[in-house]
């Protein structure tokens, strides 16, 4: 493969990078990478992959634009209210850049497809918004091998991991499972800032293409929050369990099971 | 071995661009002849080349452009 002269000019910022070069670019450019979530989170970092030139972008969501979406959701337009999500998404991404392949998976994430669909991609971005999907990714891309990036956000806090299965911390590790009842409310209930959304999905767009690259450390073995109110970036150390139930010594979760249903019902929610 | 390339014409910053990627073409230690404008592209081009930990063994000019030979040191 040889970058034509519009991709020279295209992608100069990145060749120019010490760290990318030509040969960085081209492995963008062949590169796959699946988004689980087009939402808050799977916005920007979209957008940004296919600025960047990575080659193929899987879509995965079965839901619908809303209007409520539209405060954070800043790949979705006011025109696209009612439209499928991965097909609004996809006239975006091949809006910015027509050398980014789309593939379209209009599906919710599932135990008996999941794992087809990853095992096609090279890296996986969790921009999910409730914990059964979080988990099913985690273990899903433990079971295939691929490397992903965890996130999550409610109201003005997010937090963010990059997971290497069987060799980093996986969210089990630090989570073991899904909390009980409504702990977890969704964000149509507690609130969230859209510009929220844009600094941790941009961050895993970034775990995404260094690890493409290789280049630089990724976020793995501990989990960064950020305090959008203090401005606070930590660095929470996160250790592989020995007794994790996935990737532990002795395991007991050994196949994909769906984590429990998302209850929300409200405007805007899943179902 | 000595590659070459002719960018005169080929403004800033795009010209270390072209240069980059010819020099990741050539191997370590091998010298790649470049041929650029006078003004901005000979102001920076050098110092960029420089400070990416490249060698540059020579300048001369020429009739309205410069010619700069590097040698592929990363």
């Amino acid at each position: 493969m040889s970058l034509t002269e519009e991709q020279i000019q295209r992608y100069s910022r990145n060749i120019i990078l010490e760290q990318v070069g030509g040969a960085g670019q081209e492995k963008l450019l062949s590169s796959r990478v699946l988004i689980v979530g087009l939402g808050g989170l799977g916005s920007p970092a979209a957008l940004y992959l296919a600025a960047a030139g990575v080659g193929t972008i899987g879509l995965l969501d079965g839901d619908v634009v809303d209007l409520t979406n539209l405060q954070r959701q800043v790949i979705h337009h006011t025109k696209d209210v009612g439209k499928r999500k991965v097909a609004s998404a996809r006239s975006k991404i091949r809006a910015v850049n027509p050398d980014a392949a789309v593939r379209s998976h209009d599906v919710w994430a599932r135990a008996d497809s999941i794992r087809e669909i990853i095992r096609e991609y090279d890296f996986v971005i969790d921009a999910t918004d409730n914990f059964p999907a979080k988990f099913l990714i985690n273990d899903a891309c433990y079971f295939e091998g691929i490397p992903f990036s965890h996130a999550g956000i409610l109201q003005f806090e997010g937090q963010l991991m990059t997971v290497i299965p069987g060799k980093t911390a996986c969210y089990r590790c630090v989570f073991a499972g899904p909390p009980p009842g409504n702990a977890g409310a969704p964000c149509g209930q507690a609130g969230v800032l859209g510009v929220l959304s844009g600094v941790i999905g941009s961050l895993q767009a970034t775990e995404a293409i260094k690890c493409l690259l290789g280049i630089g450390e990724l976020l793995t073995g501990s989990l960064l929050t950020y305090s959008a109110l203090t401005m606070d970036f930590r660095k929470v150390p996160a250790k592989r369990r020995a007794d994790c139930a996935l990737c532990g010594q002795d395991p007991t979760i050994t196949s994909l099971v769906d984590e429990g249903k998302v209850t929300c019902n409200r405007k805007g929610c899943k179902r | 071995m000595t590659a070459k390339l002719d960018l005169r014409g080929v403004p800033c910053p795009l010209n270390l661009v072209k240069v980059k990627l010819a020099i990741e073409k050539v191997a370590v230690g091998d010298i790649l002849e470049i041929e650029i404008d006078d003004g901005e592209p000979i102001q920076n081009l050098p110092v960029s080349l420089g400070r990416q930990g490249q060698e540059i063994l020579e300048t001369t000019e020429q009739q309205g452009y410069f010619c700069l030979k590097v040698r592929r040191r990363l």
